[in-house]
Formats: C-alpha cells, structure tokens, sequence
C-alpha cells in the first residue's frame, strides 16, 4: 500500500511540468483540485528509494514494488483510469494495488510478461478517489 | 450539435527536453530513459524518450482543450504505441465515437510528424 498527501506546490508543479497554468483554488484559501492525471502518473510520493538502492537504469520499486519482478526491465503499457471524486490539496490518500492477471507472451525480440494491475486511490475516509488499471510490459 | 464520427479540433504539442525534465522531476520519475541520452541511444533510441504520462496528459488536454470547463471526465484510458523524442511535433486528433444521452465517448490519437502512431486514448465525457 502506498499512501500520500496532495499538496498545493505538488500540483503546480505537474499542471506546469504538463504545459498548463497551474490551477487555483476556488478562493484564496481554498483546496485546489489536482489535475486528473497527477495521482496515477507520480511514482514516488515520499522520497524513494536511496539512490544506491535503484536499478541500473535509474528506477525504484515504484507502485508494484510488492511483487517479484526483479531483473525484468518494465515499461508502462497504458492506463484505464475512472475518476469517483475530486482530488484536492491536503488530502490523504492511501492507494492499494492489486495483481489482476499476469500472461507470458512470445514477442518479435522474445518473451514478454504482461501485467494488469488495478490501484484503488481512496481518502482518508474511504471514499474512492479513483479506480487505475495500469498494464506493465516486462522484459 | 454534436454527432457520432464528428471531429474535434486537433491539439499540437512539441515536448522539449526541458519538459522532459520538468516532467520527471513532478512525477518522481529517476528513469534514465527520460533525461539520459547515451543511455537512450544503448537502448536503441535516437534520444531521450517522452514519458508514457506525459503521452496521457496531451490526450487528455485535447479532451479539455475541445469541450471547455464544463467537462466532465469520467473515463479516461490510453495505450501507448511507439516512443516520441524532443522536437517531435505531436498532434493529437479526438473523434465523437458514441453518444449516450448526456454521455459523450471519444476516440483519441497523438501522432508524430511522419504520421506513426504514439498513443491512442478514449475518455467518457460529460458535458454540462
């Protein structure tokens, strides 16, 4: 399980990073909504692994860190992701994968390993923030 | 009046590398793929890659970029099909796939300059 607070600088900083104006709250001191994207795009929402602990190419464990995959080589695939309720900042989040399917394939350079995995994104009240299904390509 | 197979208007967006490195940094990205070019090139890339995300978020700002503040973005997927660099011009195009009272599916594709296929999304939308 990963868990994370949004916050107002986190979300200036992915709206800008995208190419948008960073959003504003509704008032000065209202929350700001998170764009969309920002909860299933972050792969680290505390400071990660130490830089000696990652992988030759330059990655941690991120989100599916809890499975065994060491010594494959993983690629984002694509995303299906439903949205249940805003993302504002200052709120917590806890969000909790789990393996939906895993296939072994014969690829053009060899065999593939697909993985599906579903990341239920939720508040500090339980509520579903959003629903990521998320396909890895491991070589 | 919107109708089933109408187009959008098409969104263009060329990624710089400074994007890149903007990008890795918000999303905590270290992978040396995005900001790396020798290790890019021993992949077999001619540059740095843009990230499958960043891929998303243009799809998704054509979606907003099209239909105003009054969206509202349910459902949202995307696929990616082949790698992009800095300096490639990226335009993505979305097409009205199904409407369903006030439901509204969309079909979307980001391609390069060459025409070749980088992403491909869909999003279920609601317009007030």
């Amino acid at each position: 399980m990963v868990s994370g607070t949004v916050t107002d600088r986190d979300i200036a900083r992915f709206a800008v990073a995208c190419g948008d104006q960073a959003p504003a709250g509704s008032a000065p001191s209202a929350p700001t909504r998170a764009p969309l994207l920002m909860l299933p795009s972050v792969i680290e929402w505390g400071a990660g692994p130490a830089l000696r602990e990652l992988r030759p190419d330059g990655t941690g464990v991120g989100r599916e860190g809890w499975l065994p995959l060491e010594g494959l080589r993983l690629m984002g695939g694509g995303q299906d992701l439903e949205f249940h309720a805003d993302v504002t900042s200052g709120r917590e989040f806890t969000a909790v994968p789990t393996l939906d399917a895993a296939q072994l394939k014969e690829g053009g350079a060899g065999q593939l390993l697909l993985l599906t995995i579903t990341t239920v994104f939720r508040d500090e009240d339980g509520t579903d923030l959003l629903t990521c299904r998320d396909t890895l390509i491991g070589r | 009046m919107i109708a089933v197979g109408d187009a959008i208007p098409e969104l263009v967006r060329t990624p710089s590398s400074v994007q890149l490195f903007a990008f890795s940094a918000a999303t905590w990205n270290s992978h040396r793929i995005h900001y790396d070019a020798e290790f890019a090139h021993a992949e077999g890339y001619p540059d740095i890659l843009v990230q499958s995300h960043l891929h998303a978020c243009f799809l998704l700002q054509a979606v907003h970029g099209a239909w105003g503040p009054d969206l509202r973005v349910k459902r949202f997927g995307w696929q990616n099909r082949a790698p992009a660099v800095p300096g490639d011009k990226l335009t993505v195009s979305e097409r009205v796939a199904q409407i369903d009272r006030d439901r509204i599916e969309l079909v979307l594709e980001e391609r390069n300059q060459r025409g070749e296929l980088c992403a491909k999304g869909w999003a279920t939308v609601v317009v007030a």
